[in-house]
């Protein structure tokens, strides 16, 4: 696993990213993870807690009034010249593809979708206008997008939600990528596009080994394509295991509270909700706090949890920070009958 | 108890022109729904759901059939007349980014509906709006924030909280809690569903989440090339499901636990299915 290989493919190391001009409003207080090749790493958390921060981090596409302010983005050992935009570009066309989040903001809205697709293909490879457009069209179709010609020529504000995500996904990969980036990237497809959208990344995983990185509040995609699962909460990353033993022997409290909050097939309304909710709201992420940032809402939390930020701990293959993994282990022991 | 639905639809079409011809998204959909009544709106990706959406809000003009509201018809109507339906038919769009104004604070994005339809004493409006920040999940003190400063799902919790401020009798939700990490979308969906039984407010709920909307609706409608193809109770119709169409989505659900196998449909090494069934 991840020690076997000594130089994984994107390395993220300490990341800090924080208010532009205000190092004290951090937003990532120190991210690490890896990806090797082939392999496939999603990242799951709170909505707001700083995965898309992440992952525009490496893209070197922070939005202005952020800024990185620490911490290490390497490609196959190389620091990544996010500062660069020259170079970035380069990097963004050939070697990392990204889907974004929200379509609408990747695209722009007087140029039809097919002319954007070619435009990322132009930057990567010269090919003559009608290869290019040849291959629009056959990565239009790889995507699963019907009448291909018809989408091609349409504006973005003609097309469906679905759709948008899809022409998206066709420009990450376009430039054959040794890494994806995917934010988000099935949230607007029905469920047999979305599969089929698995299938295809898969498929490209076995024959190119491009590394992935799946971003996502889906933890039913994250059960099924990834290898390994980092769980973010408040900028940093609390937790992190294989994906079998994440779910079969979560530690952290945050992520047995998103495990519980999930809406399943054969979950019943409990009492009057209709769904378990993790109690509370959550802080401002520029917020300084002492502590554990969970701990205001969770139900583990002792005195000690409010001084300092929990470090990461355990074996490689299992890293949660925690003062208490698994409290619920033990207080479920002492609550049995004996 | 009157009979009369909140919402009946009949026999919608629309349709658009585009470079290649004409397109027909919607072909002849029927259905009612009823005061205090969640109906989910289920389909592959491309079919029209949001086209029927706009339809019913106005913002798209439907080229036949019927649209009445507590039996007023709306089809037809154009922009003024609507405007003395819009407090009652709210809507929280798919597209969070593109449906908030970036250069307005959340605050002002929130009372502009209170504004705009003069309701409640002035001095009051943004202390409702603060209110509305906190049921959503949203600390009030970010109300002076822009929408730039939000993460995705943040700004899908503004645009929830937007449509709610009125307190509409119908809410048509497109997609309004897939940006969401499932703690919060729990947290969102029971604000939907204590709202309902307090307020009787109905939902037009468009999901591709199987699973949400097993939980979440009291019907589902299936959705396929512009018309319903089925409906009934979400439970019956995943059990005993009527079409090709909704069979092969259940087969697509990927459950989330790792005991079980991953859906055929996601393994490139399982027999490769025939291309997504093709939208209209
Ligand atoms: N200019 C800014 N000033 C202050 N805070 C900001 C600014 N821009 C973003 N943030 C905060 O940074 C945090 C990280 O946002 P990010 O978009 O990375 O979240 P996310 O994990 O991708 O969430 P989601 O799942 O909702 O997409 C958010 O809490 C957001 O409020
Ligand atoms: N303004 C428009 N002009 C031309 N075609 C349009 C327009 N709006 C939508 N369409 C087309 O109508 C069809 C239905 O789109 P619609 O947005 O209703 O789909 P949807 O069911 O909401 O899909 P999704 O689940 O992907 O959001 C699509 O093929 C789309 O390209
Ligand atoms: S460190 Fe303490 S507060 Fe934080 S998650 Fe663990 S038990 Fe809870
Ligand atoms: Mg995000
Ligand atoms: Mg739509």
């Amino acid at each position: 696993m991840a020690e076997a290989n000594p130089q994984p493919l994107l390395a993220v190391e300490n990341l800090e990213v924080a208010v532009a001009g205000h190092p004290e409003a951090r937003i990532l207080r120190g991210v690490t993870f890896a990806v090797n090749r082939g392999e496939t790493l999603a990242i799951v958390g709170e909505s707001g807690c700083g995965k898309s921060m992440t992952s525009l981090s490496v893209m070197g596409l922070l939005p202005a009034g952020v800024e990185k302010t620490g911490g290490s983005l390497r490609l196959d050992g190389t620091e990544l010249p996010i500062t660069d935009n020259r170079k970035m570009r380069k990097i963004r066309a050939a070697r990392i593809g990204m889907v974004f989040q929200e379509p609408m903001a990747a695209l722009n809205p007087v140029f039809p979708v097919g002319k954007q697709v070619a435009e990322v293909i132009g930057e990567h490879m010269s090919l003559s206008r009608s290869a290019a457009r040849a291959r629009v069209l056959s990565l239009l179709d790889q995507v699963g997008l019907p009448d291909p010609e018809r989408i091609a020529k349409s504006y973005p504000h003609r097309l469906s939600g679905g759709q948008l995500q899809r022409v998206v996904i066709a420009m990450a990969l376009a430039c054959d990528p040794e890494v994806i980036i995917a934010d988000e990237p099935t949230t607007a497809l029905d469920v047999t596009v979305q599969a089929q959208i698995m299938r295809l990344l898969k498929q490209l995983q076995i024959d190119t080994q491009v590394a992935i990185v799946l971003v996502t509040h889906n933890l039913g995609l994250v059960a099924h394509t990834a290898d390994r699962v980092a769980v973010m909460y408040g900028g940093r990353k609390v937790e992190e295991a294989p994906t079998r033993e994440l779910f079969l022997n979560p530690q952290h409290p945050y992520t047995r509270g998103l495990l519980d909050a999930t809406p399943h097939p054969d979950r019943q309304r409990r009492g009057g909700k209709l769904l378990n909710e993790i109690p509370g709201t959550v802080p401002s992420i520029t917020d300084p706090m002492p502590g554990c940032r969970f701990a205001p809402r969770c139900a583990f939390a002792q005195a000690d949890c409010q001084a300092a930020p929990p470090p990461e701990e355990g074996p490689a293959g299992h890293r949660v920070a925690c003062y208490h993994p698994a409290a619920w282990a033990a207080q479920d022991k002492t609550e049995a009958p004996q | 108890m009157s009979m009369t639905p909140l919402l009946h639809v009949k026999d919608l079409h629309c349709s658009f022109k585009v470079s290649s011809g004409m397109i027909h998204p919607v072909r002849g959909v029927s259905f009612d729904l009823h005061r205090g009544e969640t109906l989910a709106l289920v389909g592959e990706s491309g079919c029209g759901k949001t086209t029927l959406a706009r339809c019913i809000l106005g913002l798209q003009k439907a080229t036949s059939g019927s649209i009445q509201l507590e039996g007023n018809e709306m089809a037809g109507l154009d922009r003024m007349q609507l405007r003395k339906f819009r407090p009652r038919v709210q809507c929280v769009f798919q597209d969070p980014f593109s449906s908030l104004n970036p250069r307005k604070r959340v605050e002002v994005l929130l009372r502009e509906p209170l504004d705009v339809h003069h309701v409640g004493p002035k001095e009051e409006r943004l202390r409702a709006v603060h209110e509305m920040m906190e049921k959503v999940g949203l600390p009030s003190e970010w109300g002076r924030r822009f929408p730039h400063e939000f993460s995705g799902g943040q700004r899908q919790r503004i645009g929830i909280a937007r449509a709610l401020m009125l307190r509409p009798d119908l809410l048509i939700c497109d997609e309004p809690v897939s940006a969401l990490d499932v703690s919060v979308q729990a947290q969102i969906i029971n604000l939907l569903d204590e709202l309902q039984r307090d307020l009787g407010v109905s939902y037009l709920f468009i999901s591709h989440d199987l699973t949400l909307v097993e939980t979440f609706a009291d019907r589902v409608a299936m959705m396929f090339k512009g018309e319903i193809v089925e409906s009934g109770p979400a439970r019956e119709v995943w059990r005993n499901p009527q079409s090709d169409f909704t069979r092969r989505m259940i087969d697509a659900i990927p459950v989330p636990d790792v005991t079980r196998a991953a859906p055929p449909a996601f393994r490139p090494d399982a027999a490769p299915q025939d291309k997504t069934m093709t939208e209209s």
